[in-house]
């Protein structure tokens, strides 16, 4: 690296950490502000001790990274108090939560200095000592099992030792969780319960081959109705545990393992990691990056020594082999650094999940209905920002289900439906697509009343809607200005907001479908690309002009035989291995050429969730890594394209829209206005 | 000032017109099409680029020529000439692109070529509202700057131009 590269870095590096320990400090201060007020309210949340700790956990290994060497120190011994409160050895006290204020704003101080200039700093650390002094005493305990107690965490005795001290029942609860997405049902659980109840461990205690049966220890201000409310269960499943009466007896006095006594599945005290909203890379895939870039520096070193040889009387032919050997090693190397970065920007849809868990355990007690939530597919990776972006949809998705699909538990008894309703979401990959499916057992959508109700409102035209099939009817509820707040009949009322989903899921190059069956399901198919920076296309020539058409969606190409083409009303089809196909000439839609049956071509088949076209094209130019760039704000009416690529040379291809575009295809060519999708 | 690559990009002579004129006056950045002046305000524009490849939008608004490739971003170019109503431009005839911000985008706007910067004080412009005639929405009023050298020296009619109608 050349010296003013590297002295540049120094500066970037420097003003990163500036940032992040500025935004830990930050975090820091909102969190004790709560822990003080919370004290003052005689509460007390475990969570917020250990936060705190985290963030300075976090903020003494960058400081340590940057050679802040007295911010280290500061930031180390706040920890280490920090860890003390944490685990109950150092009770709270106003004047504590006083001096950690002045601690943590002195390091504030010392940051922003820039230099190290921590005499505040000291002081402030000073003033803290006389505290680390005092101990909490553990009073009161309840009766566990030796085997139970033998397996706690110093942390875990603590939180016990707390809700005992609180005189808050203990309770014994058995569950069984699907082993797949076990650590899924547990922090849904988890924060079921918060904030009457805590979750102090849980034990195994038995299973099958794909699920698993676990104790749980549950300590909080919650009676065994409400515990068994919350976690779904028969009150008669919940067992008390009672508190040791007499004189005061700790659990910290604990008989030495036995061989038979349970192992702590996962111990609740918390993993350290930074508190920041960054991308977390595995190491091996850095490795793997690291690797490529590695191999670019060899490309780099022979194509000088070609360059060297380059003189007259040299072998040409020899070089050129050279070059065209470098030339692969190039590609090869910039792919896989391509790859890796991609990988990078992969995290589980389960992110987006977790915000959709707490949604549904909110309204169906809201609402009063009987839920259960299953999940499947927590671990599909798909694009960090579409994780971002999915949340609101989904969420929307779930809000519909429960409060429009899912039934009052007394008429689903009437139906003879069990009282409980499912909700289920399940999520996958498919080729380069990721499927994200919302289905509830609930009273599902009537098609006739969403045609109704279509043409009351005035959205579509009669004529044009006379002809549509039971799933047409269907698709109605994403036209817009469907959406109201008022409900019809029971069974037509869903689709609330429904064509704001589809208009976001659009945006991200997706799609939207609805499957239904009036008192039976309703399933609503959330078809998405996993990545939205870099995909491979195909460049499409088209009437002169240059297309690139997403290649995830292309299935097949094939030769147009001018004399297999229909016409099926206005529309143009073909045979393809037995079935139908719709085709649609991309140089008519654009308007470059005038209507052409016979002319020939090629078909790029679009096939996405279940509904396929063909497009034709004059040319295929190949495939090649497209990097997709947005049209500008001025464009976004502008239906059949999601963005513009660079093909070299400062020349721009726009890149297809094909879920846009299959819409289109389909919608009846010959009804103006009457295309049930908007765009 | 305006930045750089705007200086470098006007016609060589006579492109100060004014420029150390009377400081009540406003700036406006003189270009052609189809052979007649017009102007738009000069901080609207943020910079003078050369014509770059055009792709064609198809279904895109009237206005809008194409997308062109600039500093890296997609940007979509209009041509005043359609909202003016002047005979289309030969594709991709020789022209120069004015970067404006419209709406929180940047836009481009194609023209023939950069003229000068015209100083204009208010009692120089003859405002579209106080004209007997309609001269459509585009167009804000008209100045008869006096040129001192170079090309078109004398009194010229320059049409200054609305932004906003023309993207």
């Amino acid at each position: 690296m050349p010296p003013e590269d590297a002295s540049e870095y120094a500066r970037r590096a420097q003003e990163e950490f500036h940032a992040e320990a500025q935004e830990l400090l930050e975090l820091v201060g909102r969190e004790l502000l709560q822990l003080d007020e919370e004290f003052s309210q005689g509460r007390e949340d475990p969570e917020r001790l250990n936060a705190v700790f985290r963030a300075m956990h976090t903020l003494k290994g960058l400081a340590g990274l940057f050679a802040y060497e007295r911010l280290a120190q500061g930031a180390h011994h706040l920890e280490d108090l920090l860890d003390q409160l944490r685990l109950g050895r150092l009770a709270l006290s106003r004047a504590l939560l006083d001096d950690l204020f002045t601690a943590v704003d002195q390091l504030g101080r010392a940051l922003a200095s820039g230099r190290e200039d921590t005499a505040g700093l000291d002081q402030a650390l000073r003033r803290l000592r006389p505290h680390e002094a005092e101990r909490g005493s553990n009073a009161r305990s309840y009766v566990l099992d030796p085997s139970v107690v033998a397996v706690l965490s110093e942390y875990e005795e603590h939180r016990l030792a707390v809700h005992a001290a609180r005189r808050e029942p203990l309770y014994r609860v058995r569950v069984r969780h699907p082993l797949a997405t076990i650590d899924q049902h547990l922090e849904t659980l988890k924060r079921a319960l918060k904030p009457q109840a805590e979750v102090i461990t849980f034990l195994p205690a038995g299973g099958d081959e794909d699920h698993l049966e676990l104790e749980l220890l549950v300590a909080g201000a919650l009676s065994t109705e409400g515990l068994a409310l919350a976690l779904e269960l028969a009150p008669s499943e919940v067992v008390t545990v009672p508190f040791v009466e007499g004189p005061a007896e700790t659990v910290r006095e604990k008989p030495t393992p036995t061989s038979g006594a349970p192992v702590a599945l996962h111990p609740p005290e918390p993993e350290v990691r930074p508190a920041l909203a960054t991308v977390r890379v595995d190491l091996r895939r850095m490795d793997r990056l690291l690797n490529a870039v590695g191999e670019l520096g060899l490309v780099r070193g022979a194509l000088t020594t070609a360059a060297d040889r380059l003189r007259p009387g040299a072998d040409l032919a020899a070089l050129r082999a050279e070059l065209v050997r470098l030339e692969r090693d190039l590609g090869r190397n910039l792919a896989a650094l391509q790859r890796g970065l991609l990988e990078v920007r992969m995290v589980p849809l389960g992110q987006a999940l977790e915000r959709v868990a707490r949604e549904v355990r909110k309204l169906s007690r809201a609402l009063g209905k009987e839920l259960r939530l299953v999940i499947t597919g927590v671990d599909t990776a798909v694009d960090k920002v579409l994780v971002e972006a999915l949340a609101a949809p989904l969420q929307h998705l779930v809000r519909n289900a429960i409060d429009h699909g899912i039934e009052a538990p007394e008429l689903r008894r009437e139906r003879d439906k069990p009282a409980e309703g499912t909700l289920a979401i399940n999520a996958w990959q498919s080729g380069s697509h990721v499927v994200i499916e919302v289905e509830d057992d609930g009273a599902g959508i009537d098609p006739e009343a969403v045609l109704a109700r279509a043409l009351t409102q005035g959205l579509a035209e009669p004529e044009a809607v006379r002809g549509l099939d039971r799933a047409g009817r269907l698709s109605l509820v994403f036209l817009p200005g469907f959406s109201t707040r008022d409900r019809v009949t029971e069974t037509s009322g869903r689709g609330v907001g429904l064509d704001v989903v589809k208009t976001n899921i659009a945006r991200l190059g997706g799609m939207v479908d609805v499957a239904s069956e009036p008192g039976v399901f309703t399933r609503i198919t959330l078809t998405l690309p996993i990545t939205l920076a870099i995909l491979p296309a195909l460049v499409c020539e088209v009437a002169g002009r240059t297309y690139a058409l997403p290649l995830a969606s292309v299935s097949e190409a094939l030769k147009l035989h001018p004399e297999e083409v229909r016409l099926v009303g206005a529309r143009e089809v073909t045979t393809l291995r037995g079935a139908t196909l719709p085709l649609c000439r991309l140089a008519v839609l654009f308007g470059h050429r005038a209507p052409e049956r016979h002319r020939g071509g090629l078909v790029a088949v679009v096939a996405l969730a279940g509904r396929r076209a063909g497009f034709v094209v004059d040319a295929i130019q190949g495939q090649r890594d497209v990097v997709i760039k947005p049209l500008g704000a001025s464009l976004r009416g502008v239906r059949g394209f999601t963005g513009a690529t660079d093909l070299g040379e400062q020349r721009l291809a726009l890149v297809l829209d094909p879920a846009g575009l299959l819409e289109e295809a389909l919608s009846a060519p010959d009804a103006p206005g009457g295309a049930p999708h908007a765009t | 000032m305006p930045p750089e690559s705007t200086l470098a990009l006007l016609d060589p002579k006579g492109l100060l017109t004014g420029l150390e004129a009377a400081p009540d006056a406003r700036r406006w950045l003189g270009f052609v099409l189809d052979g007649a002046h017009y102007a738009l305000p000069l901080d609207l524009v943020r910079e003078v680029l050369p014509l770059a490849p055009l792709t064609e939008v198809p279904r895109a608004p009237e206005r809008v020529l194409g997308v062109a490739l600039l500093h890296g971003e997609v940007t979509t170019v209009c041509d005043p000439r359609r909202a003016l109503g002047l005979p289309p431009a030969p594709w991709e005839s020789p022209g120069r692109l004015l970067l404006v911000a419209f709406g929180g985008e940047t836009l481009a706007l194609r023209v023939d070529q950069v003229t000068r910067i015209h100083a204009l004080k208010d009692r120089e412009i003859e405002r579209a509202e106080h004209m007997s005639v309609d001269v459509g929405r585009c167009v804000a009023g008209i100045a008869r700057p006096r040129i001192r050298e170079g090309a078109g020296a004398g009194e010229a009619l320059v049409v200054l131009l609305e932004l906003s109608e023309l993207v």
